[in-house]
């Protein structure tokens, strides 16, 4: 029976490849806390850089139109201290729903994530709920750099990042 | 080629840490025997857990040039003193110094207590009075400077309950750990998310020996370098900030200190079975201070 279903997923595989295209990225960020964080009655803001890794699973394609089912991990390191406390590094994996606008070498879209965040040195989670608004160009027939704007908040206050990356597509061209 | 080049650059460029001010650490130690040995309540080790304690601190302070101060409330088989002063103390003498706290905005104070602790999780203090987890945590959180503090009594986790902002996916059966996973964090992460609360200031972290529904032991014996002559908890909190066992000295710690690096050191070197017995419970935030 497993030998039986491993070799219909083998054999549909390139199926899916071609018939859904789902996209990968590599992003940078700069990430800011600016709410949750106090000293006494003072907010500061802690700026960390973060790494992500997406992928993208269309779910409806149609002319411009794109839907599709985000995934992402996000590692963000320690921020630097200030005034003796410093953001934890914490590695986050969430998913959510997407629409993409794309016109010939131009992508504008936006998304809504939930996810959850881990702390590794406190060992502690968090859950993050947020929104994701981006801009792309197409820089090659299966690419495009893409300028990603992150806003999501949880428990321990509001975070935002704004990077550049470089989102793949396979099969078929962006 | 280049693209990706700069995004490494500026993935490794901001991770340098900043300096950490030289302003100054403020010690406050309590400690008590319970009178002299064969004493009904007598415990052996809190003098000694304050000694080697405060011995550490001024050795990494001395040595990292941070001026450094200490109020020290001890009593030892039945004499007490506060810094060395020969004269009785108890609840009010504590909070009098924490309300009348000369201290900064970028000082650190370093709280610690050995000793026993209530069912409620109150300190018991020599000459009998009690100094309550709300009246210590609001006297403490009002001083001015970023707060730490180290509790080894029994139920001290009464000192860190309802102030996380994190869940850690803890699991106590009987009162013992049973089991401790990120799985377990998910649901009562998502719960906490949508729970409202008062918006947190971070500037007390506290670390305790033990939950608030366990024991502490006033020692542990697993065949460590001198592990019989601290507190079980105080052992590995000592450890943590870089006291060597084997010598019994104090060095200076690897590394920078900070409240979830001590944390960090105390898990991964407590025995298991003491884990689950006394599990220590730290203040989550995602904010860490920094110590030394």
């Amino acid at each position: 029976m497993k030998h039986l279903l491993f070799m219909t997923f083998l054999a549909l595989a390139p199926l899916y490849a071609v018939a859904w295209t789902p996209s990968a990225s590599l992003s940078v960020f700069w990430e800011g806390n600016i709410h949750g964080i106090g000293i006494d009655s003072t907010r500061s803001t802690m700026a960390s850089v973060a790494a992500a890794v997406e992928a993208s699973i269309p779910a409806l394609s149609t002319g411009p139109h794109r839907f599709s089912l985000p995934f992402h991990f996000i590692y963000t390191s320690q921020s630097m201290p200030i005034h003796r406390i410093q953001r934890l590094s914490s590695l986050e994996a969430g998913t959510g729903f997407e629409y993409s606008y794309r016109i010939r070498r131009i992508e504008i879209g936006g998304a809504l994530t939930a996810s959850i965040r881990w702390y590794e040195l406190a060992e502690a989670a968090e859950w993050i709920i947020g929104g994701r608004l981006h801009a792309s160009f197409r820089i090659l027939p299966y690419a495009m750099i893409t300028l990603p704007l992150w806003i999501a908040g949880g428990r321990s206050g509001i975070s935002i990042r704004a990077g550049a990356g470089i989102s793949m597509q396979f099969g078929g061209s962006v | 080629m280049r693209i990706l080049s700069a995004m490494i650059l500026l993935l490794l460029f901001p991770s340098c840490a900043g300096d950490i001010p030289r302003t100054d650490v403020i010690f406050i130690s309590i400690a008590s025997s319970y009178g002299t040995e064969g004493s009904l309540n007598y415990l052996e080790n809190p003098p000694g857990d304050q000694r080697a304690l405060s011995e550490q601190l001024t050795y990494i302070s001395s040595r990292k040039k941070i001026p450094f101060k200490e109020y020290l409330f001890l009593e030892d088989n039945g004499r007490m003193s506060i810094s060395g002063d020969e004269r009785p103390w108890g609840r009010k003498e504590i909070l009098s110094l924490l309300e009348n706290l000369e201290s900064e905005d970028n000082d650190l104070i370093i709280f610690h207590y050995s000793g026993h602790g209530d069912s409620n999780g109150s300190m018991i203090m020599p000459d009998g009075t009690r100094l309550n987890p709300d009246d210590l945590l609001y006297r403490l959180r009002r001083a001015r400077g970023m707060k730490c503090a180290f509790i080894d009594s029994c139920y001290s986790g009464r000192y860190v309950n309802g102030g996380s902002t994190l869940v850690n996916g803890e699991i106590f059966y009987e009162g013992q750990l049973v089991s401790e996973s990120f799985a377990n964090a998910l649901i009562p992460s998502l719960k906490l998310f949508f729970t409202v609360s008062e918006p947190s200031h971070w500037n007390t972290w506290v670390l305790s020996a033990a939950t608030s529904s366990q024991l502490s032991y006033d020692s542990w014996d697993e065949g460590l370098d001198r592990q019989s002559e601290f507190g079980a908890f105080t052992y590995y909190l000592l450890k943590a900030f870089g006291y060597r066992m084997d010598t019994g000295t104090p060095a200076l710690p690897e590394g920078r200190l900070t409240f979830y690096t001590i944390y960090d050191t105390i898990k991964s070197t407590m025995s298991e079975t003491l884990w689950r017995r006394a599990t220590p419970q730290a203040t989550l935030t995602p904010v860490d201070l920094v110590l030394f």
